[in-house]
């Protein structure tokens, strides 16, 4: 029974690690995804000189 | 179009043979004789540390590549590949001393192979950390390239280790021959087949996040040079 413990505990690693870093690295994207999003409307708001309502040029 | 095939395929199929593979495990590999169920963790066990062993040798040779060309891409290889073999080195650690201490009483002891796993843990730990410290990115790149090939030396030293010294850790080839059952080989192939997409994956996603924040630092040196 406790050799099973350690069995289950072992596959748990083996599920949650590489789980893990997955969702790490989609979180991480989606970060830097949306950052680049900010930068670009900032660009855009900057080229039309503040005004949003403005296309960029 | 081709690149949202394989940004989907390879998670997919990584799944599905990590769940053939758990399945194989569990249901079709026959309980060992002398340790029993426990004798189950040995399938991802060995599978996560050569897929570990792989990842640091494409780091090896991605290190290896940008010293000689001094391509960006070389040096996102070698940093992706780094994160994501430590990630397989982490779980080979772990689930070895789960093992370990049905098998042997104790959760660690310091013998050669296990001694030279720590000390390689270490080492790949000390390199992404570094990875996100150095400020000059090419000195930084270059610095990091050449921790890269050496810190590589841990695994052919660890992969002897069990043939050069005296160690109780257990061996899969012992005199040319296979210590374990052909069911229990075919289990372990799957196991491998498993991990190695899971990497390949893994490295993927990792190298794109690398290209993404290589282009968000452009577009913001472009906004400041504006």
């Amino acid at each position: 029974m406790t050799t099973n413990l350690y069995l289950w505990a072992a596959y748990g690693i083996f599920c949650a690690i590489p789980l893990g870093l997955a969702v790490s690295l989609a979180a991480r994207r989606r970060r830097v995804q949306r950052q680049m999003g900010e930068e670009i409307g900032a660009r855009g708001k900057a080229a039309n000189g503040g005004d949003e309502r403005r296309a960029p040029q | 179009m081709r690149d949202k095939i394989t940004g989907w395929a390879l998670p997919a199929l990584s799944v599905l043979l990590f769940l053939a593979a758990l399945g194989m495990v569990f249901f079709y590999a026959p309980r060992e004789a002398t340790m029993g169920d426990v004798q189950r963790i040995f399938y991802f066990h060995v599978a996560s540390a050569w897929v570990g062993f792989f990842g640091f040798f494409v780091t090896f040779c991605g290190s290896v590549a940008y010293l000689l060309r001094g391509a960006r891409t070389w040096d996102i290889l070698a940093l992706a590949s780094a994160e994501v073999g430590l990630a397989f080195i982490t779980m080979t650690l772990l689930t070895g001393m789960l093992w370990a201490k049905p098998a042997w009483g104790a959760y660690w002891i310091w013998e050669p192979r296990l001694t030279i796993s720590a000390v390689q843990w270490v080492l790949y730990v000390a390199y992404s950390m570094l990875r996100g410290a150095l400020d000059a990115p090419e000195r930084g790149a270059r610095f990091a390239a050449v921790y890269g090939i050496v810190a590589f030396v841990t695994v052919p030293l660890s992969w002897f280790a069990i043939r050069w010294w005296r160690t109780i850790h257990p061996q899969l080839l012992s005199g040319g021959e296979m210590a374990i059952t052909p069911p229990m080989l075919t289990t372990l192939l799957v196991s491998l087949a498993a991990f190695t997409v899971l990497y390949a994956a893994l490295l993927r996603a990792r190298m794109q996040l690398e290209r993404e924040r290589d282009a968000l630092a452009a577009l913001r040196a472009a906004q400041e040079g504006a």
